[in-house]
């Protein structure tokens, strides 16, 4: 007969484990297996003699230091992605990066990651699976980030099967999740329309779990949805990888190589590529087999490729999971707390029914001043002088808010085809007055842009038609200009006026 | 038996939607009512334009109708729908109409006397009628271009008793004198025990085989945060106007004949310049209507605010931007046309849950508007109009008898045109012909048992004329049909 004991989550004990156990072994016969592959044809006396010739003043400290800077940027990028529904402090954020990095130093089957989106759904207050897409669109946006260095580097070095292989790899998998994430921020309702739809079919319950799922997953990648947002991720990513490269090319000169920022970016790009496959905890072996191949193809003698690796790894591995235990011990997590965390993160299926299918979180309000290039387009668009002069900044102002809101508010994909439209007046501006639109005078935008607006050409004219007829009326209908049209009684009086005299009838 | 929210869902509190619940509330259904919008107090109306479209129209107001010829859309999002912010006038659908939907469309019981008595009721509970006050002014004026070319004109009459003329429709009556659904039928369908619920909009209907089981909805908190809910009903009554309900439909994975024939009254404004103050903007909109050329076309008045004129003069701004200064010295009149076109309503596949709406312009369509400007120029300039500037790219100011009787004969440049329409219909059509229709003759869908739809979306074809009455007069017949019929 069973004794009752303590209530576990459903399943966790064995199915779990069981899983984690598989992972644990395949990790484990690939790490030796590479292990194997890097010391096969090693001469240890030279490998010894690479690694006691090393000269790691100031080198090493400074690689550490390099490698530590990259993790606040990480932190600041999390921080980045999660604006939209959370606040969470850089200092936070890089704490639950690095705690992801340290566990996966410990955990096998990259269970830092789970463990880094539990943390994080944790500390910023959102949906486990939320954060664990946010989790995931990091990686993609570091795999972006390493193809597009590797890319760099691999068209200043020799040409090599090796980085022809990597660069294959990583596109198709990157690519693939790419398109994916794409899709996700692009077209988030056909995404949960085609998942709810197609739950339909297995009941009630299972329907609510698939659109709760969808929804939080998309709410991950939500903060990609502008253009600039996309691409200022992507520039974060790659500044992150830069700072990492930091270290590697930072550890050259410690073995006597050349600091070659293009050797250096190669070795990261193809060792943190190569680590994808899976290994034991701390990807021992897969780290030293493709760092030290890639010094090995690019000239470097076995020996000191090997130690050069071995030395890297240490400085990647060491201070991180020191970071980690540290903020582990601050947290209060132990070994076992930070594999409840990952379960944490693990599908749905084991979290308690709530009313509401699923809670989407308010978007963080930015009180942003409008748009400088948009006012200059609403100024020449509207008779601004008509305004009192006193008024005239904030009428535009008020104006330019609008059209805005308008503009964002658009169905589909006409918000994206009005950007590109105003790039592209951005940039015919710059090219007839051969500065930015900002800086042409008032004097001489305002013809040029009724050219375009009232001009003979019925597409642009059309294009502009929705922006000037917008500015018009909020233009004519602001309080101040409605003041000065009719005299001095202001418009929203006088309907007050008689609203109130017929209520008071009434 | 499975636990439901309600026995009946009404999606949307419009013209139909408010109508369908009050019936069914009324026959002792339990009824809920989910509408996307906010319900708003009568102190929040009357705001300025901006602040109004923010809070009252659809998207902020701007829903572009794509096509060759673009035209712009308003549609209401709020509790009671469109007819907050319409003008209130009021038509029964005509005879003629009526005909047309039987032989066509196979639309059965929908006689002109099958409909009388909801068209009555209707009437009673709305308050429709002529205005008792003195016409404004730039009503007088119409009217004297009307009897100097010899037609005939029309008070048409609205659904707006005590209407106290604050030109302030299109923002929300402040004064509460116009019958909108929040006023009129809404509070007595709550009294029925309709439960209303706003700010929730549907994202999906949920089906299975031929059943609809109920939604998903997504509710707005005030602190921005929302949720996804899921609400069972019996009976599913999608009432969410003529964009709106097809998008849903589609979205959901109905597309039979939905969608595909989506119908507008296209109008080309003009603003006219008197040579004497007019003060259009400080009164409630010209009352009549020029039927002597209807089904084809009507000519009538426009809401006229100095930001709604300036819209119009802006297809020929850098001409006609002085004219703001003698603003009060402008009204604004339009052309309406049946509109021979079609068109078609999608869910955008892109960007957050939006619908995108095409009409493509029939040649038939320019023709008519041409007449119709002409016609419209010429009764202007009658009633001592001294320039008339219609919304058309590139096309001077009409400022005589034979400028405007140039079009008579003439089209206008097609894509010079600067069309608006607050009119759409007939993107579901109901009727037995099910090659044309997408629901039978009493709004049920074809292929499923317990979805309904009951709003501007099912009427067959273009009315001709303001299509509140219509819709409600169908809706009210519908709703009764159902909560009569065994279940």
């Amino acid at each position: 007969m069973r004794r009752a004991g303590p209530a576990r989550p459903k399943g966790f004990g064995q199915r779990v484990n069981k899983r984690r156990l598989v992972a644990l072994i395949v990790g484990t016969l690939s790490s030796v297996l590479f292990l194997a592959l890097a010391f096969r044809n090693i001469d240890y006396a030279k490998w010894s003699a690479a690694l006691g010739e090393m000269s790691p003043w100031p080198w090493a400290p400074l690689a550490v230091l390099s490698y530590v800077a990259g993790h606040f940027l990480r932190g600041f990028r999390c921080r980045k992605l999660l604006s939209n529904d959370a606040y969470l402090s850089v200092p936070r954020a890089t704490s639950v990066v690095v705690l992801g990095y340290a566990a996966n130093n410990v955990l096998p089957a990259r269970l830092g990651e789970l463990v880094r989106a539990g943390m994080l759904s944790k500390e910023a207050g959102v949906p486990a699976l939320q954060a664990l897409s946010v989790t995931l669109l990091e990686r993609i946006l570091d795999g972006l980030a390493l193809l597009l260095l590797l890319l760099l580097a691999a068209l200043r070095l020799p040409r090599a099967p090796l980085f022809d292989a990597t660069l294959g790899v990583g596109a198709s998998v990157f690519g693939l999740a790419s398109g994916a994430v794409l899709l996700a921020v692009l077209a988030p309702r056909a995404i949960t329309s085609l998942a709810s739809r197609t739950a339909q079919l297995f009941g009630a319950r299972v329907h609510d779990r698939v659109v709760r799922a969808v929804t939080e997953l998309v709410m991950g990648v939500s903060y990609l949805r502008t253009t600039g947002a996309a691409l200022g991720a992507l520039a974060l990513s790659v500044g992150i990888w830069v700072l990492e490269g930091g270290m590697f090319l930072l550890l050259l000169p410690a073995f006597g190589l050349a600091p070659d920022p293009f050797v250096a970016a190669a070795a990261l790009c193809v060792t943190n590529l190569g680590i994808l496959a899976p290994s034991t905890p701390g990807f021992i072996g897969t780290f030293h087999f493709f760092c030290m191949t890639t010094l090995v193809t690019l000239g470097v003698s076995e020996a000191v490729a090997l130690s050069y690796a071995t030395v890297v790894h240490l400085s990647f591995f060491v201070p991180v999971t020191l970071w980690g235990v540290a903020i582990a011990t601050t947290y209060g997590i132990s070994l076992t707390g930070l594999a409840a965390q990952a379960a944490r993160a693990e599908p749905w299926s084991d979290r308690e029914e709530r009313a509401p299918v699923a809670s989407i979180k308010p978007t963080r309000a930015t009180r942003r001043p409008p748009s400088s290039e948009l006012a200059l387009l609403c100024a020449a668009l509207i008779p601004i002088d008509d305004a009192p002069e006193a008024s005239r900044e904030e009428v535009l102002a008020d104006v330019t808010r609008f059209v805005e809101s308008e503009l964002a508010d658009l169905p589909g994909h006409l918000p994206w085809l009005m950007a590109l439209g105003l790039a592209g007046f951005r940039g015919l501006t710059a090219l007839r007055f051969l500065r930015p639109l900002q800086r042409v005078p008032a004097d001489r935008l305002r013809p040029w842009v009724e050219a375009f607006a009232y001009g003979k050409v019925p597409p642009v004219r059309q294009f502009f038609r929705a922006l000037r007829s917008v500015a018009l009326i909020a233009f004519y209908e602001h309080e101040v200009l409605r003041r000065e049209l009719r005299g001095a009684t202001p418009a929203r009086s006088l309907v007050r006026d008689r609203g109130e005299r017929a209520l008071a009838e009434a | 038996m499975p636990k439901r929210d309600a026995e009946v869902l009404v999606i949307g509190s419009g013209a139909g939607g408010s109508v369908t619940a009050l019936e069914l509330a009324r026959a002792g259904l339990d009824v809920i009512v989910l509408e996307e919008g906010r319900e708003h107090a009568l102190t929040d109306y009357g705001a300025p334009a901006p602040r109004a479209m923010r809070a009252l129209y659809r998207r902020g107001g701007m829903t572009p109708i794509l096509g060759r010829t673009p035209i712009g859309y308003v549609e209401g999002c709020c509790v009671g729908g469109s007819t907050e912010i319409n003008s209130g006038f009021w038509h029964r659908a005509p005879r003629e109409v009526l005909l047309r939907w039987k032989t066509q469309y196979g639309l059965a019981d929908a006689s002109e006397e099958e409909l009388a008595p909801h068209f009555d009721w209707a009437e009673e509970a709305l308050g429709v009628g002529t205005s008792d006050r003195p016409w404004p002014r730039s009503t007088e004026l119409f009217a004297r271009g009307v009897e100097r070319m010899g037609w005939s004109y029309q008070e048409v009459p609205r659904a707006a008793p005590g209407c106290q003329s604050t030109n302030a429709c299109a923002q929300g009556c402040p004064t509460g004198a116009k019958s909108g659904m929040s006023r009129s039928v809404l509070p007595q369908a709550r009294a029925a025990g309709a439960r209303v619920i706003a700010g929730v909009r549907v994202l999906q209907l949920l089906t299975r085989g031929k059943r609809c089981t109920g939604v998903i909805a997504r509710r707005t908190n005030p602190d921005g945060s929302s949720e996804l809910l899921r609400f069972e009903a019996e009976h599913v009554f999608v009432c969410a106007g003529p964009t709106e309900t097809p998008s849903l439909l589609r979205r959901s994975g109905i597309r039979r004949r939905v969608g595909n024939t989506l119908r507008v009254h296209p109008y080309l404004k003009v603003a006219a310049r008197f040579d004497e103050n007019v003060d259009a903007h400080a009164h409630v909109l010209p009352l009549l209507q020029v039927k002597e050329f209807w089904p084809e076309l009507s000519l009538g008045g426009a809401f006229c605010t100095p930001g709604q004129l300036a819209m119009t003069l802006a297809e020929n701004w850098r001409e006609n931007r002085d004219e703001m200064r003698h603003h009060r010295q402008l009204a604004h009149y339009y052309v309406g046309v049946r509109g021979s076109g079609r068109g078609w309503v999608r869910p955008a596949f892109f960007g957050a849950d939006s619908t995108l709406i095409g009409y493509r312009l029939s040649e038939q369509d320019v023709i008519h508007l041409s007449a119709g400007l002409a016609r419209l120029a010429a009764l202007l300039l009658a009633a001592g109009a001294k320039a008339v500037h219609p919304s058309v790219a590139g096309l001077p100011s009409i400022e005589t008898d034979s400028a405007a009787a140039r079009w008579l004969t003439e089209p206008l440049p097609k894509t010079g045109l600067g069309l608006v329409t607050v009119h759409a219909f007939s993107s579901c059509p109901m009727g037995e012909d099910e090659s044309e229709c997408a629901a039978d003759s009493f709004g049920r869908l074809y292929g499923y048992e317990n979805l309904r739809i009951n709003d501007a979306s099912m009427l067959c074809d273009s009315p001709g004329v303001n299509p509140q009455g219509t819709i409600m007069a169908l809706a009210r017949r519908n709703a009764q049909a159902f909560a009569s019929a065994p279940r």
